[in-house]
């Protein structure tokens, strides 16, 4: 496999690194069974099944962990290449997996109001090192009415790249404050605050303008500071339906600020089915060193090739499902410990050049669907 | 950032001393609803991680959804 190709798959890889929500919830005593499945018309697909098993160990401590294997074929832009020689085999490109294996655990101490989580992450593959810390506390105050919420987490990573890069570490850092608030018995609201700093080499080793000899590689500055402010609404519109709104607005030191909408609705079509739909859309301007491809010389120092660099909009519209067994259906488990959460999600962004030279479409368009086994001890 | 983010917790710390009274508006007995899938934060938690990922690597912002995150180069 070619190891350019195998670098751009941490493109993504990455989506599937575990992420626990802080939120005030109690820490889970059971286990999930889940299969996620992407794929774009750039020719990205990952299959992703994993276990996530959070156990109650005492009154007051709770071990998780997760563990999955990723697989992940992708493809990028290649140079143009001269036809093999005779004799010689061409690689293939496209349709073959690699793999990975994430792993991480955690230790929660959850007692009356007060909830503390530490853990540790660490994944490894041929042309990336992931490791990272992470700790969160939660208090809940005011008879529940209201949680406040800070979580930290700070990544150590390397690249493993096949060509001389200006530094192989990466660092995240990512800092989230949250409160949550009980407005009546029939809404609640969520405030969102979150600090993004990032360190070392940004952009992906494979991203590259590859009309010139050498290629122009993509090349972002060493730093990157991000502030994200989200504010989220749910309402209960009549007793089996809610409305979900959410609303986010990031800008960083490089110039891009975005704004996101999520709208949700869900309703109970009966005891046991909960039916829900989404519309999302989003918005970003582009980085101050994004300009057009043909435009770039050697010479630059810093230069932009994925489209996530410049402006875009983009659309989500998604279906989602949780399902509890029937009274009476599988009868040795307890209804009211088993879910099966189901959702479906296609999205689309706006047309690009950029897109067009680096995947050969002129917008992507992607689906993602997530399967999840939930049962409670 | 560290201004900023300083800021934010005295202005949190200091409405929830002084209006602590006030931010009770729902009693435990009427919190039934909340108990409820649908009024869940993140009703499908396995959806919001996924795609909390799948966004990051396809968009160029992140935050806003509390969590944590890291060991990976796709941002």
């Amino acid at each position: 496999m070619p190891m350019t190709r195998k670098l751009l798959t941490l493109i993504v890889t990455c989506m599937l690194l575990p992420v626990w929500p802080v939120l005030a919830d109690k820490p889970r005593d059971g286990m999930s069974y889940r299969f996620s499945f992407y794929g774009d018309n750039g020719n990205n697909l990952v299959i992703a099944p994993s276990v996530l098993l959070s156990k109650k160990l005492t009154d007051t401590y709770y071990l998780g962990t997760t563990a999955g294997v990723d697989a992940i074929t992708s493809a990028t832009k290649q140079a143009p290449k001269a036809p093999p020689a005779p004799g010689e085999e061409e690689e293939d490109e496209g349709g073959n997996f690699s793999y990975r294996i994430p792993v991480a655990l955690w230790l929660t101490y959850d007692k009356d109001d007060d909830t503390l989580t530490g853990g540790g992450y660490y994944s490894y593959e041929d042309t990336y090192i992931g490791r990272s810390l992470f700790a969160a506390y939660t208090r809940r105050m005011n008879l529940n009415n209201t949680a406040l919420g800070i979580s930290y987490s700070q990544s150590f990573d390397n690249w493993v790249p096949d060509r001389q890069l200006p530094t192989d570490q990466r660092s995240e850092r990512l800092l989230d404050l949250t409160i949550s608030q009980l407005l009546s018995p029939r809404r609640s609201i969520l405030f969102t605050y979150s600090s993004l700093r990032s360190d070392g080499f940004l952009a992906q080793p494979t991203d590259s303008i590859v009309e010139y000899t050498p290629p122009i590689y993509a090349q972002y500055p060493e730093h990157r500071k991000g502030n994200a402010y989200a504010v989220q609404f749910i309402t209960l519109l009549d007793n089996p339906t809610s409305l979900h709104a959410y609303y986010r607005y990031y800008r960083d030191d490089w110039g891009i600020q975005s704004d996101t909408v999520n709208l949700e609705l869900y309703r109970d079509i009966s005891p046991t089915v909960m039916l829900g739909a989404r519309y999302r859309y989003y918005r970003q301007s582009e980085a101050f060193f994004a300009k057009d491809l043909n435009t770039y010389t050697p010479s630059d120092t810093l230069v932009a090739v994925n489209y996530r660099m410049y402006a875009f909009h983009s659309n989500t519209v998604g279906v989602m499902a949780i399902i509890k067994p029937p009274k009476g259906f599988l009868s040795r488990f307890d209804p009211d410990k088993v879910k099966l959460k189901l959702s479906a999600d296609v999205f689309t962004t706006s047309s690009h050049p950029n897109i067009q030279y680096q995947y050969d479409t002129d917008r992507l368009t992607g689906m993602f669907t997530t399967i999840a086994l939930d049962y409670d001890f | 950032m560290n201004r900023q983010v300083l800021c934010i917790c005295l202005l949190l710390l200091t409405g929830l001393a002084g209006c602590a009274e006030k931010l009770v508006n729902v009693q435990p007995y009427e919190m039934e609803y909340f108990a409820q899938d649908k009024m869940l934060f993140m009703p499908l938690d396995s959806r919001t991680m996924f795609e909390m990922h799948i966004f990051s690597i396809r968009e160029g912002s992140a935050g806003g959804l509390s969590g944590f995150q890291g060991g990976c180069g796709c941002r």
